[in-house]
């Protein structure tokens, strides 16, 4: 409340440092930040996170670092004090994470914080008690070599404050983000978290980038990682990108760094999702975590209070590193589907194993004897040859040997087997051609432009096919009708419900008219957040997938030949619009090792 | 006597030893003085029926379908028991129910998934003493495991404790005429037997008889005549226990006591090696098993309980382990490769003993899919160990897996009895039965339509009742006239009922049917066994590899988890930690909280650490901390330090923490020096000696002496130059380090601030160089809660007491109290530089008076 006539008033410390603790301190993972980040510019080669609560009743950060001396520990927790810059310039050269020399200020000014440090050599450590921004101590302590620091009663003297932090369980979650992506910063310093004396996160520290996403997203999206290492002029961009096979649902797979530094930057995240465009199915995102290093003045980190953006020299060159790092390894991967069959060979087996080290490979249980893996399942930085991805542009050289089951149709490689779904491979065909067809600048009528055979070429109907639409889809068609023309689909309205379809594309079954224009014409209407860049996509990809052929189709041989050219000349042939592989090959080496025959 | 009590009878003289379960209607009764046992055991109510003329005979009873639970506890506590079940239902009896003992159980003999615990064995082991050697031959009925070892001594001996002690014997074979200690494996079964059992020649011959000559030569048991008594008494009790243990399962290895590193009881208790020895943690067994699979967990058990003493076994496991470490991936799908394996050694085991159920076979056959899995799991490792287990694994031939595919339906029933387990297709004569059941049923379902268009009668029904199965009715309305194969059989008011004989016939089929099937169906079952018999040595040869790599991975994982590095092993004296940790009480306190210490004997130098300092600062935590790091290191397996180097040590001593043996009738001094007189007689410059409060339960006097003098005789005798870790708390004793100087002085670190009763002491947990120049105690009086007086009170005295000590030429620091110690007093020092030749006898007697009033003034005060 303010008094009538109140004049201005310089405030005490405590306060002012309250206040502007609000902005370093703004929930728990806030404090979890600043002390991880702390811990690893002291150069820790383990850090150890414990909260409880979420935070919300403690937080405990421990590391095995440099350590501070009792007098360092007694102004460590002054405003303005830090070890990490010294002068102007060096705030253009930042290397460390932290160094504004408020993060510890802040937090003892909004809740009590215990500090136990020892220098290495030292035998006693030094602990200090923090409360309301002001020290108490230091007494001598036993602990280990490191500093560890206890942060409880948060906001108890800004109820305010308090009162806005949300529940347990989400503070928890946010304190979690902020613990993995120091683990994905830094690979090589052991990461753990305790959650409620559980714990929920160790990475081990290895040095090796693998292990620490493994260690946060799990097993099965580590092995369908691939490495990225671009040099480049201005920019490098190192890290990893999964393949589609561990796309997810959500975004918090795409955790990407500026010179180690955890940003969220929406430009920089469009970069990589552009480089996905048409390998993942809609709302599918990547997992991708890869830091973009340059020279620490090109780059402006104190931008935002929370670090969170920064501010490029060379915004532009920022982008197109990432997007060409991230398109370059996917394709040098080529993204395929491998089929491990028979157990591989260890290193330096003998060549004459005995029959028994073969197994049979369609055993008795189906799920145990093949396992389609996104590429090289352990050990890289090489790739396996099997796939490092020839160019598909070769698979216009593949001889078809026939169609298996009216399902897949089988081509001799230049030195294996191919197997091609036919049904995803078609899809992709026809999805490439559509969506062409949809981004071409239409006609001024926006008449259905004359289509190519073997594309689905529209057809029209005798009779003409009614469809009952809602109503707000049938009072749209208007809007829709053009893009739908491009399509091949031709639409009137009959009535409130009814629209009457006289021509649409060839392969679509009469069965499939009803559910597909539905479908279509939502789609055609429906507002995207993107601007539409998703619609054309989502129309093509639908229209692809009830047009193509089906598995159960049987093919003529020219018509598999043709299928086979087309899917050669098309870009990003190995995905279907879903997702799914197009291609899987068999080299000689792999068929070799099934039938037990020495490498060729 | 009725027939029932005869019955019993019966029982009970065929099995005296044994707890009889006599099946009773419902329940499982128990009479007399099995009852009178049993009851506490199974906390069941004890009760009494009248008995003839003789009075009250006591009993008790458990209902018969938890039966297994109570067997279990009954085992558990060393009991036999003796199942005497009906042989028949009771429904169908004519007169008394016929009864008979149908299970015979042992502790050591038990195959039962349900009564044994499956992350660990029960060993049956049989005892021989001759010729100054016990033979030992411990028997894994469940696996088929039978170790020999031979052991020096007799069965009084403290070696033969230690082996029993690691092998888990739930039950012990032991010659009416031996004398055993009761000290021996207290926990297990004493199953005596007569000497005829024992009989040398017979013996051996009944085990050359199961495993051919040139095979115990080739597990290089061939010369050890003792132990091979003793397997072939074990063999013979089997027999009499009609548990079947064919050549192919059966597999006899030898244990050499230079292997495993020797570890008395007490030494595994106070390390918590697999038992935590309080409700506060795991133990350290516990703390390593992050296995996937029984196999594994038992595997890692009897490692853990015997860590090796071979230079090259250690470095080949620490190969493997080192590898497993890094190579995170691999590692993961092997874990999840081991996690759908079953236990296949048990499993193995029960299809020999022809209990295997058609669920066992289900487990057998998952855990057969998953071996080439987890096969190709260890393909990218290079290390030995695991190539050799991946070999093995590949060597399984894949044929039973699909038999049992072809053969077993996708889920099974818990129990062969009623069959429907085995799939269409496997067995052409259960197609037969099946086919023709399904004809007859399908005959029976079609027949209404069939007769009624056969008679035209329209409303005629086919029917089924209890008493006379399957019959046509038809109504009294009736014009046509009826088919000549049509018999009338029952009349109702309204109809009547008939019967063809067809309609018998096929009905009969229907109704023998399911019987015949659970028949053949159990026909095929032990067809099945007899085929996983056949493939024995194949499938428990798998079940090893799979266990020891379940094992490896276990070991690997937990090192990767908790940051431990890989020591460096050796033949030297050394013993080297740098950032050392407990990893029990590190896992206890929680991350980051342990203070880490060093340890530095170089074997040559310094071979001998005296630490000193206040109670509840880390001592013990220290000495048990470098035991546990040793043993651990003697595992191959990466213990919790920065870094190590260890020399082979064959033998670990621990004398830590008091326990009264007040019930045996031993107070805590008598049990600690009879302790130190065992560690003392069996140590040798290999061992390693840690030693905590050694002289506590006695006056100070008594103990500082008996503390300094084996000190001394540690550091002096040759014989026992073993690395010592020596905790004590009479600081007094750092004075040694001048003349012992294998001798190094540490103390725990604290820090003071302050002076007298309000000083503020903190402990450092360090331990660093140098003596402790006092004891805290009263220090950590006052933390405990004694008053404030009393604590003021004992600081006074304490430094009375100091000051009136302190001998005028001491050069000691202050504050030590200056107890006689091995420095020579200062009169012989005198006297050894007397000149006597210008002395005149005066002067010399003046001298002798001098010196006398001196020495008497240094004698303490009472």
């Amino acid at each position: 409340m303010v008094t009538p006539g109140g004049r201005i008033r310089v405030l005490p410390p405590a306060i002012a440092d309250a206040i502007a603790a609000g902005e370093v301190v703004e929930r728990p993972a806030s404090v979890v930040k600043e002390l991880v980040e702390n811990a690893l510019d002291a150069g820790a080669r383990q850090v150890r996170v414990e909260v409880a609560e979420g935070g919300r009743a403690s937080i405990r950060v421990s590391d095995d670092g440099g350590g501070m001396t009792p007098d360092e520990l007694r102004v460590a927790f002054g405003r303005h004090a830090t070890s990490k810059v010294a002068s102007l310039e060096d705030l253009s050269r930042i290397a460390t994470l932290g160094f504004r020399g408020e993060a510890l200020a802040s937090i003892g000014a909004v809740a009590r914080v215990e500090a136990v440090s020892r220098r290495p050599g030292q035998a006693a450590a030094a602990r200090v008690v923090v409360t309301a921004a002001t020290v108490e101590g230091p007494w001598p302590d036993g602990a280990p070599a490191g500093t560890s620091l206890t942060v409880t009663e948060l906001f108890a003297t800004t109820p305010a404050r308090r009162a806005f932090l949300r529940p347990a369980r989400s503070e928890a979650l946010a304190c979690a983000r902020v613990v993995a992506d120091c683990a994905l910063a830094a690979p090589d310093v052991a990461v753990e978290l305790h959650s409620e004396g559980r714990r929920v996160l160790r990475a081990p520290g290895s040095g090796v980038l693998l292990d620490a996403v493994r260690a946060v997203f799990g097993a099965g999206a580590a092995r369908g990682c691939w490495p990225v290492a671009e040099p480049g002029d201005a920019f490098d961009v190192v890290g990893v990108v999964g393949g589609p096979g561990v796309a997810r649902g959500d975004r918090a797979g795409l955790v990407l760094f500026v010179n180690g530094r955890r940003v969220q930057q929406r430009s920089l995240q469009a970069a990589v999702e552009n480089a996905y465009r048409g390998l993942l199915g809609t709302g599918r995102h990547p997992l991708a975590v890869l830091d973009l290093r340059c020279d620490p003045e090109g780059v402006d980190v104190n931008v935002h209070p929370t670090k969170r953006e920064v501010r490029f020299r060379d915004e532009r060159g920022a982008y197109a590193a990432l997007e060409r790092a991230c398109w370059a390894a996917l394709r040098r991967t080529g993204g395929a589907a491998t089929l491990q069959l028979g157990p591989p060979a260890a290193a330096g087996a003998s060549s004459g194993s005995a029959p028994s080290g073969a197994r049979p490979v369609v055993g008795p249980r189906p799920e145990a004897a093949v396992a389609a893996r996104p590429g090289p399942a352990l050990e890289w930085p090489a790739a396996t040859p099997s796939a490092a991805g020839l160019p598909l542009a070769e698979a216009a050289g593949w001889r078809l040997v026939g169609q298996l089951h009216h399902r897949y149709l089988v081509a001799e490689t230049e030195d294996g087997l191919a197997l091609v779904d036919q049904h995803a491979a078609h899809e992709r065909v026809l999805y490439t051609r559509l969506r062409e067809r949809l981004e071409r600048r239409d006609t001024a009528d926006g008449r259905a432009l004359p289509v190519s055979e073997g594309t689905g070429a529209a057809q029209g109907w005798l009779i003409p096919e009614l469809v009952e639409l809602p109503a707000p889809l049938v009072a749209g068609l208007p809007q829709a009708a053009g893009t739908l023309a491009r399509l091949g689909i031709v639409l009137e309205a009959f009535g409130d419900t009814t629209v009457r379809c006289t021509a649409s594309p060839s392969g679509v079954r009469p069965s499939d008219v009803a559910r597909l224009v539905a479908e279509l014409v939502d789609e055609a209407l429906t507002e995207r957040p993107d601007g539409g860049v998703m619609r054309v996509h989502r129309l093509a990809a639908l229209l692809a997938c009830h047009t193509a052929v089906r598995f159960g189709d049987a093919l003529a041989p020219a018509a598999a030949e043709r299928l086979l050219r087309d899917l050669a000349a098309t870009p990003a042939p190995l995905t279907c619009p879903h997702g799914r592989p197009t291609v899987i090959r068999l080299g000689d080496a792999e068929l070799r090792r099934a039938f037990g025959r020495p490498a060729g | 006597m009725t027939p029932a009590v005869a019955q019993y009878r019966q029982a009970k003289a065929e099995h005296p030893d044994a707890i009889v379960l006599f099946r009773l209607g419902d329940f499982f009764e128990i009479f007399g003085p099995d009852a009178e046992r049993a009851a506490p055991i199974l906390q069941v109510a004890l009760t009494a029926r009248d008995f003839g003329r003789t009075g009250k005979l006591p009993m008790c009873g458990v209902p018969h379908h938890s039966v297994d639970a109570h067997l279990k506890r009954l085992l558990d506590h060393g009991c036999t028991v003796a199942v005497c079940d009906q042989l028949e239902p009771a429904a169908l009896a004519r007169g008394v129910v016929r009864r008979a003992v149908t299970r015979v159980l042992t502790p050591g003999t038990l195959v039962d998934a349900d009564l044994l615990e499956p992350g660990r064995s029960q060993r049956c082991v049989a005892l021989w003493a001759e010729d100054g050697v016990t033979g030992v031959a411990a028997l894994d009925v469940s696996t088929g495991d039978c170790l020999l070892a031979e052991v020096p001594g007799g069965l009084d001996g403290p070696q033969l404790v230690s082996e029993l002690e690691r092998l888990d014997a739930a039950e012990l074979l032991l010659s009416e005429e031996a004398e055993a200690p009761a000290g021996l494996a207290p926990g297990a079964l004493r199953s005596r037997r007569g000497p005829e059992l024992f009989a040398a020649e017979p013996a051996v011959a009944r085990l050359r008889q199961r495993v051919g000559s040139s095979e115990l030569v080739a597990a290089g048991v061939g010369g050890w005549h003792a132990a091979q008594v003793a397997a072939g008494a074990l063999l013979g009790y089997c027999a009499g226990g009609r548990l079947s243990l064919p050549s192919g399962f059966l597999r006899v290895r030898a244990q050499a006591p230079e292997e495993t590193m020797l570890l008395d009881p007490a030494t595994r208790r106070n390390l918590e090696l697999v038992e935590a020895s309080g409700p506060g943690g795991p133990s350290l067994l516990r703390l390593l098993d992050r296995t996937r699979t029984p196999g594994g967990a038992r595997r890692l058990r009897s490692w853990v309980q015997g860590p090796l003493r071979q230079l090259a076994a250690i470095a080949a496991r620490q190969a493997a382990l080192a590898e497993l470490q890094q190579a995170r991936g691999p590692r993961a799908e092997l874990r999840a490769g081991l996690a759908g394996c079953r236990d296949l050694e048990r499993l193995v085991g029960r299809c020999i003993q022809r209990l295997a159920g058609p669920r066992d076979l289900a487990a057998l056959r998952q855990t057969l899919v998953r071996v080439p899995q987890v096969a190709e799991a260890a393909a990218p490792l290079a290390a030995p160990l695991v190539a050799t287990a991946r070999t093995t694994l590949a060597a399984v031939p894949a044929d039973l897996a699909s038999v049992l595919e072809r053969a077993l339906v996708e889920d099974p029933p818990p129990t062969a009895r009623d069959g429907g387990f085995i799939r269409p297709g496997y067995d052409p004569e259960l197609d037969r039965i099946r086919a023709g059941s399904e004809a007859a049923r399908r005959y029976i379902a079609d027949l209404e339509r069939v007769e009624r268009e056969r008679t035209q009668i329209r409303s005629l029904k086919v029917g089924f009742n209890r008493v006379f199965g399957y019959y046509l009715e038809v109504p009294n309305s009736h014009r046509q006239p009826l088919p000549p194969d049509y018999v009338r059989k029952q009349t109702l008011v309204g109809a009547e009922r008939y019967l063809t004989p067809q309609l018998k016939e096929q009905e009969t089929i229907v109704l023998s049917a399911r019987d015949r099937a659970a028949v053949r169906e159990q026909a095929c079952l032990e067809q099945l066994w007899a085929q996983v018999e056949d493939r024995a040595a194949a499938l428990t040869a798998a079940a090893e590899a799979l266990a020891c790599l379940d094992a490896l991975q276990s070991l690997a994982e937990v090192a990767d988890d908790l940051g431990w590095a890989h020591p460096v092993v050796d033949d030297s004296t050394r013993l080297e930690i740098q950032d050392g940790r407990h990893p029990l009480v590190e896992a206890a306190l929680g991350p980051g909280r342990f203070v880490p210490n060093d340890i530095g004997l170089d074997g040559a130098g310094a071979r001998i650490v005296l630490l000193t300092g206040p109670n509840m600062a880390g001592k013990s935590t220290y000495l048990r901390q470098v035991a546990t790091i040793t043993l651990l290191a003697h595992l191959g397996a990466a213990v919790p330090a920065r870094s190590a180097r260890i020399g082979l040590v064959d033998r670990i001593f621990t004398r830590v923490g008091a326990h009264d043996e007040l019930a045996a009738g031993r107070s805590t001094f008598m049990v600690e020096m009879a302790e130190m007189a065992a560690i003392l007689s069996a140590a040798t410059p290999r061992s390693l000696l840690v030693l905590d409060e050694i002289g506590r339960g006695t006056s100070t006097y008594d103990g500082l002496s008996i503390a300094q003098a084996i000190l001394e005789y540690l550091h002096d005798h040759p014989a026992v130059a073993a690395r010592t870790v020596f905790a004590t708390h009479y600081h007094e004793l750092t004075a040694l380090a001048g003349s012992l100087r294998a001798l190094r002085n540490h103390r725990v670190e604290v820090v003071e601030e302050g002076e007298g009763p309000g000083a503020r002491v903190t402990f450092l947990h360090r331990i660093v160089p140098g003596g402790a120049d006092r004891s805290y105690g009263i220090h950590v009086a006052e933390l405990a809660g004694l008053p404030r007086a009393v604590v003021r009170r004992a600081q006074v005295l304490l430094e009375d007491l100091e000051a009136e000590r302190r001998l005028p030429s001491d050069e000691s620091p202050p504050r030590q109290l200056a107890l006689p110690l091995a420095v020579a007093h200062p009169v012989v020092a005198e006297l050894k530089a007397l000149e006597l030749d210008g002395m005149t006898p005066l002067a010399a007697l003046q001298k002798l008076a001098e010196w006398q009033v001196r020495a008497r003034g240094d004698e303490p005060v009472e």
